[in-house]
Order: structure tokens, then sequence, then C-alpha cells
């Protein structure tokens, strides 16, 4: 599994590993669903995850929006070099970052 | 065809070529990241060439291909023969594609998936993806790409442009803008880079849709043509606006309009130069690829040979007018004609260098075909090239494709022993094929050579007199056994195989060099190995000639095959063998060949000249009533117009509007040896 969702009294913690191609997106898809249906902050562990589809990419800037529309928060572990220096050099980062 | 595609199949060949090159010098050998990278350029440039050009079916596999083989780059593999095959494949689908769109236009293969999932299942560990056109590799950080580099570090490298990027409405697994973006840094510099975001809640999210934009600063070689084809490249529907940036970027991110995007459907002529032109360079060295550009021009054969053509026919009017420098004229126009004729030999000289290709755009085929006949044959063979930056005529060099295919498929087939045998007579399992060229005496050799179990003369002798061309009381020369090899109808070959046997090809290959002026010879050692010999003029179009004469007609002969002239008179001649005469210079008998009789004519008087003439370190002199003078000639095909004639190389037009026939010194040479050969035998 590239996508488990732990969830603890406070928080979710969502953990994505590996490698996440367009065919595993729908895993994180459904884990992004049942956090929004369960709204808590949400801390998102991608320190071994190497590659994410933008598709994945998406569904945090979605699930991002859907935390914050209730006052709550999206955060992120430190991510794996290769996957920071993608996000950062094409400016999804920061955008990620900043919302 | 249009000129633009013309260009396009060129540059799209050579590319092709270059990852054939370079997969096989990958091949079974420590893996060499400069290889590794030229390779990626190559197919880099043919992707965005062909997105460019609209071929979609070709730049979608070619990509996938790239995602397939990125493991090689990135983890240093080495190139297994079992990734070579399969990847040398994948250079084939590109090269039948490539040709299809000649006729059928855009079209695909449906064997490009299932081979595309074959490489990477290879080349990724067993990983197949499904479909398998992108495996999604293991990103590192990418040298080349600076996340934000100061305006002056750009300087100079290429044009800035600002891009706006709406990627494709639909993601997939092919489609990952992100990938495109990524793709699009091995293009050019990236940066100043501004993602929005657009997503809705997760409540009304579509998994497949893209939502957000990128606008971005892109330094760049590469015109906006392609630019646009890599960011269009996995699906329909993007949106991309290139503006180019007069000054440095500034921080400033405002939107571009969309008036000043180009269209797709234009791409310029000098957009597809460009590519070509960097491909085969260092990403470091942009700067320098724009030089060596801009010191070259793509021309079409066509004009090349418009233009010799043109030459030649200026180098006639220029013999005739030599030819009234005789009779009375003032010393202003005698000057000017000479000064003309040196002008002339000049404009001669340099269309000639033209044409002149290395003979590496011919060699550089057989590396992969060596390769795949020896692994047919169960057979290893180490092809050996040398001197491939010999220049050569571009005719020629098309004309001796077929002959020096079938001389190498003959050597592996023929002359390399299976591994098992070479170890058992004490020899490498590995055998060795040289195959080279050089230039002496004003004409191109091109040797191959093989270290394999040499011609078994007996055996060819054995095989002359089963085919009832010689008896069992016969015994030829060594030259007259190999002589039979390149006669139609001969094979030694055990069997029949779809390589060789079928006693066709050395004829063939023969007639071939023989019909370019050039002649073959073969030297053998049983046990040992097989030289052949190739021996082509440097050009098909003009030569220096010495003009004859016999009766009233003017002959010429090839300058560079005239040793010396003698008085007829001043020789001694000794009648050998019947009819077959010879003369003595200087102590040494040369065969005398009477050009009157050769022609058909009857003999005059003992008077006239003896030209000594050579070819291929043999030699005869030839009697004829007069020597003209020496000129440059525009040799005319007799085999194009009229028939092929023994003895004749071809015609010219004279300087008076005469045609003269060109001797065709190797072949009365050797027929003239022969005959004495087959005498003294007798005797």
């Amino acid at each position: 599994m590239n996508a488990t969702l732990k969830t603890s009294q406070k928080q979710h913690k969502l953990t994505l590993t590996g490698e996440i191609d367009f065919a595993q997106v729908n895993t994180l898809w459904e884990c992004a669903q049942q956090i929004a249906q369960n709204p808590k902050s949400t801390l998102v562990d991608w320190t071994n995850l190497n590659t994410l589809h933008f598709a994945g990419i998406q569904i945090l800037f979605s699930l991002q929006k859907s935390l914050e529309e209730r006052g709550l928060s999206l955060r992120f572990t430190e991510p794996n070099p290769s996957l920071y220096q993608t996000l950062h050099q094409f400016g999804v980062w920061d955008s990620l970052i900043q919302s | 065809m249009d000129s633009l595609f013309q260009l396009f199949y060129d540059e799209a060949n050579e590319m092709v070529e270059g990852m054939e090159q370079v997969l096989l010098a990958l091949e079974g050998g420590e893996p060499d990241p400069e290889t590794v990278n030229a390779l990626f350029r190559y197919a880099h440039s043919f992707k965005g060439n062909s997105a460019a050009m609209g071929f979609t079916h070709l730049s979608k596999f070619t990509h996938g291909l790239e995602s397939a083989m990125e493991v090689l780059r990135k983890e240093q593999r080495p190139l297994t023969p079992e990734m070579a095959t399969l990847l040398l494949q994948a250079v084939d689908v590109i090269r039948t594609l490539l040709e299809r769109t000649r006729t059928e236009g855009d079209v695909g293969d449906p064997n490009c998936d299932t081979l595309l999932a074959q490489i990477n299942a290879v080349l990724n560990g067993g990983a197949v993806p499904t479909p398998a056109t992108n495996p999604t590799p293991t990103p590192q950080p990418e040298p080349q790409v600076t996340v934000a580099p100061s305006s002056e570090e750009s300087v100079g490298a290429g044009t800035r442009y600002r891009v706006f990027y709406q990627p494709a409405p639909k993601l997939s697994q092919e489609h990952d803008p992100l990938q495109l973006l990524k793709e699009l840094t091995e293009y050019g510099q990236i940066s100043e880079c501004r993602f929005r975001a657009q997503t809705p809640p997760i409540d009304q999210l579509s998994v497949d849709a893209c939502y957000g934009n990128w606008e971005f600063t892109l330094q760049t070689e590469f015109e906006p043509a392609i630019i646009r084809a890599i960011l269009e490249l996995s699906a329909e529907g993007a949106e991309v606006r290139i503006e180019p940036l007069e000054a440095p970027a500034t921080a400033s991110a405002s939107p571009i309009p969309v008036e000043t995007a180009p269209t797709p459907e234009a791409p310029t002529t000098s957009a597809v130069a460009t590519v070509q032109a960097s491909s085969g360079e260092t990403p470091t060295a942009p700067t320098q690829n724009a030089r060596s550009e801009a010191q070259s021009v793509r021309v079409s054969t066509e004009k090349i040979d418009a233009l010799m053509n043109l030459v030649s026919e200026i180098v006639i009017a220029q013999s005739m007018l030599s030819s009234v420098q005789n009779e009375t004229l003032d010393e202003r126009t005698h000057s000017a004609i000479t000064q003309m004729e040196r002008h002339v030999r000049e404009l001669h000289e340099r269309v000639m260098a033209i044409r002149m290709l290395p003979v590496s755009y011919l060699f550089n085929r057989f590396p992969r075909m060596v390769r795949d006949t020896a692994n047919k044959l169960g057979k290893r063979v180490n092809l050996v090239i040398e001197g491939e930056e010999t220049e050569l005529d571009r005719t020629l060099l098309e004309a001796l494709a077929d002959p020096l295919t079938h001389i190498i498929r003959n050597a592996i087939d023929h002359g390399i022993e299976t591994p098992e045998d070479r170890r058992a007579k004490g020899k490498p399992e590995t055998g060795t094929i040289l195959l080279s060229a050089y230039q002496a005496e004003g004409r191109i050799y091109i040797e191959v050579r093989d270290d394999g179990k040499g011609i078994d003369t007996e055996r060819v002798r054995q095989k002359a007199i089963q085919l009832g061309w010689i008896t069992e009381n016969d015994h030829p020369t060594q030259e007259q056994l190999y002589d039979f090899i390149f006669q139609p109808g001969f094979s030694t070959a055990q069997q029949v195989s779809d390589l060789s046997g079928r006693g066709v090809g050395m004829d063939v290959v023969r007639r071939n060099v023989e019909s370019l002026g050039g002649m073959i010879s073969i030297q053998s050692e049983k046990g040992q190995g097989t030289r052949l010999l190739l021996r082509v003029p440097l050009t098909l179009a003009i030569m220096d000639g010495l003009g004859l004469k016999v009766a009233d007609e003017h002959y010429i002969v090839p300058l560079t095959t005239v040793i010396e002239a003698f008085q007829a008179e001043s020789l001694q001649r000794n009648a050998l063998f019947d009819r077959h005469e010879m003369v003595n210079v200087r102590g040494e008998f040369i065969p005398l060949v009477r050009l009157r009789q050769f022609i058909g004519l009857p003999p005059n008087d003992e008077s006239g000249l003896v030209i000594v003439l050579e070819q291929d370190g043999q030699q005869i002199a030839l009697l004829v009533d007069a020597i003209v003078g020496q000129q440059q000639v525009v040799l005319k095909s007799l085999e194009e117009n009229f028939v092929r004639v023994p003895g004749f190389a071809g015609a010219t037009i004279l300087g008076d509007g005469r045609v003269a026939l060109i001797l065709d010194v190797g072949d009365i040479i050797r027929r003239t040896h022969a005959n004495n050969e087959r005498f003294a035998t007798v005797a």
C-alpha cells in the first residue's frame, strides 16, 4: 500500500511511500475522502515518497482546501529530496505551503 | 517534397542512426554516462522534431522509449545484450514508423506497446506498466536545471521566453504535467516558475481532471514550436503560450497575451535545424552549438548535383576555349583564358569538396549488420573500423553500400569460424573483421579483412570442375581461381542460407565496383583469413585525363594511370606466345596493347607512341598514334545512355564538341594479363 491512513483522536496521519503513479492515485483519493468525511487536522508523511503523479498532488491541494474551509490544517513532513526538488522547481511546493 | 519535410527526414535519419550507434557502443561495455547522455540527446531531439512535425505516434513511442531507458541514465546500469537487442528493435520500429510517415502519414503500430512493455520489463526489473508508455522513473536532481538562476547566468545561452502552460484537461498515466515540465528541462532552463492551483474541494474533485496552470521563464536554444510540442506531447488540449523576452527576465509574472503565441502548425525550418545542430552536443555548451550551427548549412543533394552539372558544362566550355589558344590570340585574351582556366579548376575542386562525405557515412551502418548477422549464425565477430574520416564522393558512397554489405556478410558467413572451431584452431573465439579506408594515388582504397578460415583454393577448383568451367587436367593459377569466385553462379557454400550461398553476390559485387570505375581484388591464406581490396576513384564526375589519338578518333585515359611515354621506335619489342607482344622498358618486359587492334582497326606502320599505364600494380604499354594533351574531362556514362562496352569506362565531350571514349585501363590490363597467363600456362 502506498497510501495509508491512521486516525487518532486529534488528527489523521496520511503516510505516502514509494511511487504513486496514476493507477495508484485512487487509493490516495479514497484516503482523502475518508479524511473529508471525518475532518481533522492532518499530517502528510511523505518522507519516503519518491514520486507522485500530478493527480495525487491535486488531491492534496483539494484536501487542503476542504480542511481549511473548516478551519483545519493540512501539514507535511519533510519530503524526499528528489520529490522536493521537483515540487519546488515547478512552483508546486510554494503553492502548497503558502496556501 | 516540401523542403521542411526533407530537412526533417534528413535529420531524423541521422538521429536514428545515432541512437543505433550509441546502443551498439554501449552494449556489453561499462556504462559510460557521456555515451548514455548522447543516446538521450538523440532520442530527445528526434522526439521533439517528430512532435513538431505532427507525427504524434513517433514522438509518443520515442517518449515511451526514453522513459523506459531512464534507468540506464539514473542507475548507470550496463546495457546487456538482451537489453541492446530490444532497444535496437525499438530503433527499427522508429525507423519503420519514420519511413511510413512518408507515404501513410502519422500512423502507429500495434506492436509498439508490446515492445515498450518488453523493454520496461527487461530494463526496469520486470515491472511492466499498463499501458507501458510511462513507467514513472525515480526522479533524481537534475543538475542542468537551476531553480532560480540569476539573469547574469542566463545571458548568452539561448533565447528567453515567458511560457504560460495550461495542461490538457484530462490526466492519465501518460499525461503527468510535472513529467512534461521535467522533460522540458532537457531542452532549456526553467526559472521563475509559478504554479496556480485551481483545485476544488475534495467532494467536487475529479481525479483525472487537471486543475491549475504554470507560468515560467524558459531559456532555450530550441524554437517555440519544439517547446510547444513537448508540452503538448502526452495529451490533446493543452494551452501553451510562448512569448520571447528580449531583456533578461524580471520577477514579473503577469499573464502574457495570447496573440503572441506561434501556431503549432507552422514550425519554421530553423526550428528543426536547431534541434539537429544541438543534438550532438553536450547541454553544457549551448553557445558552442550556436556557433557550429552558424558555420554550416544543410543543402539538398539535388542542388549540389545541379551545381555539379553546371560546373561540368563550364569545364567543357573552358576546354573549348583552351583549344583555341593555339590560334592567334592577343596577349590579353590569352592571359584571360589562362586565368579563367585556373579559376574553373578551383571551382571544380571546391564543388567536388561539397560532394565529398566521410566514409563513416557508409561504414556506420555495418556495426549493426555485423552484430545481427553474427548473432544469427552463432558467431562472435568484432568489427574494427579504420579511416572512417576518409572522404569520398557521395554518389560513390551510396553505390558502394551494397557491394560492401555482400562482402562483409560473406566474411561473417564463410570466413569467420564458429567460436568452437576457432578455439580448436588456437584462435581467439571472437573473430575480427577490419573495415578500413584510405586514400592513395588519387584513389580511395576500401579494405575488408577477416581473420577467418581463408579461401580453400582446392575447393574452389573442385567447384569449377563440377560446374564444367575447367577440367581435372587444368591447373589454374591462384588469381584465376579467385576470379571464379566473381563469376555468376559460383558458390562453395554447403548450404544455402538467407545470408549467402546462392551463388549470387560476388559477381554482382565486382560488376558494381567496376561500374564505378573501380576494381576489386582478393588475397587469402587458408586458415589465416581473407582480404578484399576495393579501389575506386575519388569521384565519378570529372577527371584529369590524357587525350590520345588513333586514326582520327580521340580517346582518353585517366591521368592517374599514366606512367611514361616513349617513341615506339625507341623500344625493343619481343613477340612471345604467338600474338602476344612485350616491350622492353629499361629491362622490364611489359605487355603491349595496340589500341588500333583493340578497337578493331587494321594495324598501321610501327610508328607512334607507347604509353605505359599502370593500375593495381600491373602495367601495359599502349601503342597509339599520338598524344593530344592533358585535359579535364566530364565523364558521361555509356551504360546510362547506351550499353556497357568492355574496355571503356565511359565517354566525354571534347572542347571542339566531338565525343571521345574513355579507356577502362583496369579492364584492359586485366584482360591482357589474363590472356598472357593463360598462354603462359599452356606453354
